[in-house]
């Protein structure tokens, strides 16, 4: 355990020890749920029913229940897809990399950030899913030893690869998150004392003892999965870019996809990070572990992700120009101008203006307004997603097919239906485990607890007084 | 040895009965019977060890079960195998498309018995072996169950020997008492039928035959009469014509014989370094007709303008020609320029120009005569010795049999294949009329809007069902015959006929008889009449050579019609009424896929709108859609606009052939009627209306268009050129191909991913060619089971057609044409067309759009599941069943011409409960009826799938499997597919390219030859020659 220097502002606050800061994190899961959880969760569940409902209805009916036509034949399915997969990719950047760069500050949110992404990513595959013709043929995706032929899947197509990353990508979270959490199971196993819950809790803790050689395998796990999951971040969003990088569709054929799709991802991922701690915060009273000093690191990443972006459109502008290709040269044009320039506008303002406000201090330091900004941001991104599909398609090579692409209600229920899920799945883990890592919080108290610091400057300072105040959130 | 005996027990020694009744049993322990077959057993508890026997006998039965046969569908083969059916072989039967006016000779296909594809018949000089889309539709009406079943008097079913019966009394009775009887019909092109019709009126006595054509060319019957006294429409020669003036003559659409005037006209268009010569076109038209979208120079003149312009033309030409002027009113600036240069040009090739008009109007059609007669046109490209059987409609005949029957003296009308009170303006006053008629009888072959009036019903076979014959131009025989028996209990109309007059005959023998008596005598090569008549059924034709032409004299009176037809004056708005090219003049508006196939210039399917010009349509805000009624004298219609670019300024234009209300379930309430918009000028029907009044209403509609940007951007997609720039440079307007070659090269890819060691298919569509007539479509949907979707499927951009024509607008004469996107609506903001001056002088080009057969598909890479994928011989094929519906493939396509099967549009494989009904063309397709037509080549897909173009595959396998079996190399033209054998213009060629002596790869040696977007490196298959132009100094 090293030492951090005393300016650097401490990461809980409260003057909180060890057992303080089990029972703040417990309390959620031990207390009865408030009569607002249940008409919340009610609502999330209703919301997902209907969207499963109308995802049935979908495979009973057709895609024809949807609003996508002979020219755009990817819609609001394949925009929500990359939507929710980019909102995922926060928790893996939180875990995986931010652990790399034993970024402590990370200890605070990264539970809630892997869960928030194991649940995109469950949203997200729905649409690759259910947007297939035939869905019930999925299976032809898989290469696997078959009697016809056998037949192989195309291995030189995009989508193939697709399959191959998000299966990936999930699996490797799930472990990840799974891992983390088992310390913290067996601390709410020790403390129910319902027979169920221990039960129960007992079964998901793996019989975790906390013996020094149960910390030791822990850790080296960690570490592992940590090292798989940092190329993920950037691997997967690189390979959903590929969906449409490797097309010939002006506005789709760039290679400028895979960076500006990550950037693109981290940066949205963040901003739904931020909308559910904020919340998660208040309600739960943990405004003492998720300090404000968290939200400026997570508005700075915010600044820096949302730049990379917002150069990435400019590029793409530069290069359309620039390349003399007038098909390319048309659909930027036309992004901007055409018949969706509410689409581009609303992204340029969403993810490029906006998030420059970060810049100041006082407003990176604001609940308020980094709240307003998270949901702004996600709009953008999910702007951005249908700016890319839509428009580029809607109007391409052949001006005869040229058309005009909007949802049906199936549509639009199928993606509240998939915000329900993630609110559902979400707040059913905020009730039944420890939102922030309980462990590993306890792992950083000595060096960043309020006042372990305190106690530390004034070790050092000791003679002189303590000059070092720190401020309550 | 001691026998030793051992024991196992006490009770083995003693034997005790217990013992022995153990021992003697098979099975130590009781078999558990009773309590398998107990009810119970299922709940009780099992034994642990009892779990392998469970398991055993599970496992056994299931395999047990399994390895149980399905029952098994036998196909029973024929006991006694007609002759000519083998099962799966297709047999094609020559035949005659005849409804009415429109006429055709074909090959019919048929599968194990039933009829399924329409091919045209090379062997006539008429047609070429060319066919249009309602020709190619018209066996889909062969199976169109809203065609009636059975006679019936009034409402009620009879049979046909009461009926008849019926009928012949009340004949008797009329002839007793010298009654009236009046057949009415629409044109009769059969000579069988005619005699008949004659033979009938021997029979019974004062009848009289009237012909009524609901669009019809009465003004020319009169004005050749007038001239020549020949009551005849003349035979047209376009090939001849070096120079055509059309006013407002749809020739290529449906003016009088549209497939042999376009393989004429077309003969004409076709250039090549040999011969870089093609005819000059003026149209004068007023809306935006098919034939003046291929017009180099498109005039648009109001309606009430054209009387003036005939007048003019007149006046230059006699002025050539030493002769006096007759005096006419001012034309316009526009059309005096374009009037100037034509009649100069026609004067430098007398002999090989020609006047036509489409105007119904006498003195018009005496002015246009005297016009060809100066530049002696007739002999050469109008002939009045050959004349043409069609279009026989004479309006005053028809008005007569009006007021005969309301005036009560009509004692018996027969009704056969025409219905006027939905075609004629007055309809009601008809079906008023009708009451007064004591016997009426209707042999239509449906329920129609006429027949529902008639007292008695005696439906008529389909075409396909039927033997008939036509002499469609003098001398020019041909023959239909049944390809299948009738599917409903119909009868033939002439079988009806001979019924009554107690004929012994059938129709069959009738014609049989005519045949021997008038046809036969007239030609030497046949001695005996059986082998005579066995190869004209086997060919289809007999034709006899034309008449030599004999010398005629005008003698119209130039000024009385000039003085008839000039000085119209117009305030307001002017309404013109056209036939629709696919529809047609409203019979065939229950078949979906007429219904279904675009308007060649709106590209609006399954409806009725009215086109208007585009300043009218800015002035009103109107967009297309919007509603406006339309009022004459007091007949007033609200129809959906479209901004028709090229129409005449103040003038709207409506099409006829829908709005039909008893007409079956596809086009009951589809569109609207406009037949009473048209009026009675004098002796003839008249098209346009001067005194119409028109008002946006504020209503709202949503259209069913399949294109809806109209201009190509200046993209490479279209390549024009000049005549006089082709004959500098057989390059012209493909200059930019050795840039696209050049950048192609340049790649880091290998170059030849495909090996072709066999054949590699290609195809070349001719630009100058394709008239965008839409035959094509209907042929493509027909062979290949595409789906009709119905209007709000289209509405909704879900159309399955494999193959389109695009139709992009350019303004004439400009050389930058309307490609620049500041031009367009390409940019959403603002209001993009505010400086165009001229929206009446544009160009057109028509491009077929099919699945190019990429060498380097983008559609192949990206279908996770290699659904999509090429053939050895160079075709891009599509695994239906392997297709798991990511829909990629068609976003990643540049031409956009993969179609997914958004719903189960064919219900191949659904529940029947699954169905989304939403659209009238999935009702339409899916009864057992109407699936006959179904091609079993072709799989039929389900839904979730993607389907396009497969260059007929099915029929390239067939070509070579008959290549096969002949042991010898396939012939080139042995394979075609289905769109290039139905082209009328000759527009598509289709071969092997890897054989360097096959017409498609001259054609790839072509200067003209590009590839659309050749510069995104797919390498299309399929080749387009750049379109020429002849349209210098024309204005």
């Amino acid at each position: 355990m090293h030492a951090e220097s005393a300016v650097r502002a401490p990461l809980i606050y409260g003057n909180k020890n060890y057992h303080q800061i089990t029972e703040d994190i417990c309390r959620p899961i031990e207390s009865k749920p408030t009569r607002l959880y249940i008409i919340t969760i009610t609502i999330t569940a209703l919301l997902m029913t209907w969207g499963l409902f109308m995802i049935g209805w979908t495979v009973w009916f057709g895609i024809g229940t949807w609003g996508l036509n002979r020219t755009v034949d990817w819609g609001w399915d394949i925009t929500n897809f990359v939507w929710w997969i980019g909102i995922g990719h926060a928790g893996t950047l939180i875990s995986a990399i931010l652990l790399l760069f034993r970024q402590k500050w990370r200890m605070a949110i990264n539970r809630a950030a892997e869960a928030m992404t194991i649940f995109a990513v469950i949203c997200a595959g729905l649409f690759p899913i259910f947007h297939m013709g035939r869905v019930w043929l999925i299976f032809f995706n898989l290469p696997y030893p078959n009697s016809r032929g056998p037949l192989w899947p195309n291995f030189n197509s995009p989508l193939l690869w697709d399959v191959f990353a998000i299966s990936t990508y999930f699996t490797v979270s799930l472990l990840f998150w799974y891992t983390g959490l088992i310390p913290d199971i067996a601390t709410v196993r020790d403390r129910t004392k319902k027979k169920l819950s221990k039960f129960i809790y007992g079964v998901l803790s793996f019989g975790w003892t906390g013996s020094a050689k149960h910390w030791q395998r822990h850790e080296a796990l960690s570490l592992v999965l940590a090292g798989i999951s940092t190329p993920l971040v950037l691997s997967v969003h690189t390979i959903v870019s590929f969906d449409f990088a490797t097309s010939v569709i002006p506005g789709w054929h760039t290679t400028i996809f895979p960076p500006y799709f990550v950037a693109g991802a981290i940066f949205s991922g963040f901003a739904m990070v931020l909308t559910l701690m904020l919340v998660a915060r208040k309600v739960m009273n943990l405004q003492e572990y998720i300090t404000l000093e968290h939200i400026e690191s997570m508005n700075k990443i915010i600044v820096l992700t949302g730049s990379i972006v917002g150069s990435a459109y400019i590029t793409e502008l530069f290069v359309a120009w620039y390349s003399g290709n007038i098909y390319e040269q048309y659909a930027f044009a036309n992004r901007a101008l055409g018949p969706y320039w509410w689409a581009y506008w609303g992204m340029m303002t969403c993810n490029v203006i906006s998030p420059q406000l970060f810049w100041v201090r006082p407003l990176r330091r604001s609940v308020w307004f980094t709240f307003f900004m998270s949901i702004i941001i996600n709009c953008g991104m999910w702007f951005e997603r249908f700016v890319i599909i839509v428009t580029s398609i809607h109007r391409d090579f052949i001006p005869s097919s040229w058309s005009y692409y909007s949802p049906t209600y199936v549509e639009i229920s199928i993606f509240a239906g998939t915000v329900g899920l993630f609110l559902t799945a979400f707040m059913l883990f905020a009730k039944t485990m420890p939102v922030i890592a309980m462990a590993e919080t306890k792992h950083i108290l000595r060096i960043s607890g309020d006042a372990q610091k305190k106690a530390a400057a004034e070790h050092a300072h000791g003679h002189q007084g303590s000059a070092i105040s720190f401020h309550k959130p | 040895m001691e026998n030793k005996s051992y024991w196992k027990g006490l009770a083995e020694l003693e034997e005790t009965p217990e013992f022995i009744h153990e021992r003697d049993k098979e099975f130590a322990q009781e078999l558990p019977i009773e309590e398998i077959f107990n009810s119970n057993f299922v709940q009780k508890p099992r034994a642990r060890r009892d779990f392998l026997k469970m398991l055993g006998f599970s496992v056994t039965a299931a395999t047990v079960a399994a390895s149980c046969k399905i029952p098994v569908h036998q196909a029973i083969p024929y006991v006694i195998k007609p002759e000519e059916i083998v099962p799966g072989l297709a047999n094609y039967y020559a035949s005659t498309y005849i409804d009415g006016s429109d006429y055709c000779s074909i090959l019919v296909k048929t599968r194990d018995g039933r009829p399924i594809k329409i091919e045209g018949n090379s062997n006539s000089s008429i047609t070429k072996g060319g066919t249009n889309a309602r020709t190619q539709a018209s066996i889909l009406s062969l199976y169109d169950k809203a065609r009636s079943n059975g006679a019936k008097q009034g409402d009620k079913p009879v049979e046909w020997a009461a009926i008849d019966s019926d009928i012949k009394n009340q004949l008797a009775a009329i002839k007793t008492k010298g009654g009236n009887i009046r057949i009415l019909s629409s044109t009769v092109l059969s000579p069988s039928t005619k005699n008949l019709i004659a033979d009938f009126g021997t029979y019974y006595g004062n009848t009289k035959h009237i012909v009524f054509e609901p669009m019809s060319n009465a003004g020319i019957l009169s004005a050749n009469e007038k001239s020549f006294g020949k009551r005849v429409i003349p035979g047209y020669n376009f090939d001849k014509a070096r120079v055509i003036v059309s006013f407002a003559a749809d020739f290529l659409g449906s003016w009088i014989s549209p497939i042999e005037f376009t393989k004429q006209y077309v003969a004409n268009r076709k250039v090549s370094k040999e011969k870089a010569e093609m005819s000059r076109h003026y149209q004068f038209e007023s809306n935006v007709s098919l034939t003046g979208s291929n017009a180099d120079k498109r005039i648009a003149i109001k309606p009430s303008e054209e009387g003036d312009d005939i007048i003019a033309l007149y006046n230059l030409v006699a002025g050539f020609a030493g002769k006096t002027g007759i005096s006419g009113g001012k034309v316009s600036e526009k059309a005096a320029k374009s009037l100037n240069k034509a009649a100069a040009e026609m004067w430098a090739n007398k002999g090989a120009s020609l006047v036509v008009s489409g105007t119904n109007d006498t003195n018009s059609q005496i002015l246009v005569n005297a016009i060809n007669d100066i530049l002696g046109n007739y002999g050469n490209t109008i002939d009045l010795d050959n004349y043409s059987n069609v279009a026989q409609g004479y309006d005053k005949d028809f008005s007569d049999l009006l007021s005969e029957m309301e005036a009560g003296s009509v004692d018996a009308l027969i009704i056969y294949n025409t219905n006027p009170v939905y075609s004629f303006s007055k309809g009601n006053k008809f079906g008023e009329a009708l009451k007064k008629v004591g016997l009426s009888v209707s042999l239509n072959e449906r329920n129609d809007e006429t027949t529902s009036l008639v007292k008695y019903h005696c439906p008529d076979h389909h075409y396909l069902e039927s033997w008939n014959d036509a002499e469609v131009k003098l001398g020019k025989y041909s023959l239909s015959q049944p390809c299948i028996n009738p599917i409903f209990d119909t009868r033939q109309a002439g079988d009806s006929l001979l019924k009554w007059m107690d004929s012994a005959d059938d129709y069959a023998t009738l014609i049989k008889k005519n045949w021997e008596k008038y046809v036969f005598p007239t030609q030497s090569q046949e001695i005996s009449f059986q082998s005579f008549w066995d190869n004209c059924v086997r060919v289809g034709i007999y034709e006899k050579p034309s008449t030599a032409t004999s010398a005629i004299a005008f003698a119209g009176d130039v000024n009385s019609a000039a003085s008839a037809i000039s000085g119209k004056k117009a305030e307001g708005m002017e309404l013109v009424i056209y036939e629709s090219v696919g529809l047609g003049n409203g019979k065939y508006a229950n078949n979906p896929w007429l219904l279904e196939n675009p308007d060649p210039i709106t590209k609006v399917v399954w409806d009725t709108v009215a086109m208007v010009p585009v300043p009218y349509a800015k002035e009103n805000n109107l967009v297309d859609g919007d509603m406006i009624e339309v009022s004459a004298g007091d007949f007033k219609l609200e129809l959906p606009v479209v901004l028709q670019p090229g129409i005449a300024n103040n003038t709207i234009a409506v099409s006829v052939g829908l709005g039909r209300e008893k007409v079956g379930r596809a086009g009951n309430g589809v569109g609207k009627n406009v037949y009473p918009f048209v009026s009675m000028s004098g002796e003839t029907m008249s098209y346009s209306n001067s005194k119409v009044s028109v008002k946006p209403t504020g209503n709202k509609y949503e259209l069913a268009i399949t294109q809806t940007h109209g201009t190509f951007e200046g993209r490479n997609v279209i390549q024009e050129t000049t005549l006089s720039e082709y004959k500098k440079n057989p390059k012209a307007g493909n200059e930019s191909i050795e840039e696209y070659e050049h950048l192609n090269d340049v790649t880091l890819y290998p170059q030849d991913i495909h090996q072709y060691n066999g054949l590699r298919w290609g195809m070349n569509i001719d630009l100058n060619s394709c008239i965008g007539c839409g035959a094509c479509q209907v042929a493509c949907s027909t062979e290949n089971n595409v789906p009709v979707v119905g209007k709000d499927e289209v509405r909704r951009v879900h159309e399955m057609h494999w193959i389109r024509i695009d139709r992009y607008y350019s303004f004439a004469g400009d050389k930058e044409r309307i490609t620049k996107e500041s031009h367009s609506n390409a940019v959403g903001l603002g209001n993009q067309y505010d400086d165009v001056k001229d929206w009446e002088d544009i160009e057109v080009v028509h491009q077929p759009m099919l699945c190019q057969h990429c060498e380097n598909a983008p559609c192949e890479n990206v279908c996770p599941v290699a659904a999509t994928n090429h053939s050895s011989e160079g075709l891009n094929q599509m695994t239906y069943n392997r297709c798991i519906g990511t829909r990629y493939c068609a976003n990643n396509c540049p031409y956009k011409v993969r179609r997914f099967n958004w719903f189960d549009y064919t219900t191949s494989d659904s529940f029947p409960w699954n169905t989304y009904d939403k659209s009238e063309g999935v009702a339409m397709m899916i009864d057992d009826l109407t699936r006959m037509v179904l091609n079993p080549d072709v799989t039929v897909r389900s839904r979730g799938v993607i389907e396009k173009c497969s260059f007929c595959v099915q029929k390239l396998q067939d070509a070579k499997l008959n290549a096969k079996k002949l042991d010898r190399p396939l012939v080139d033209g042995e394979a075609r597919t289905a769109c290039q054998s139905a082209c009328p213009a000759d527009a598509i060629v289709f071969g092997d390219v890897n054989n360097k002596e096959t017409a498609v790869s001259k054609t790839r040696e072509d200067e003209r030859n590009y590839y659309v977007l050749a510069e995104l490196h797919v390498k299309p298959s399929i080749g387009y020659m750049v379109k020429v132009r002849n349209n210098e100094n024309m204005a």
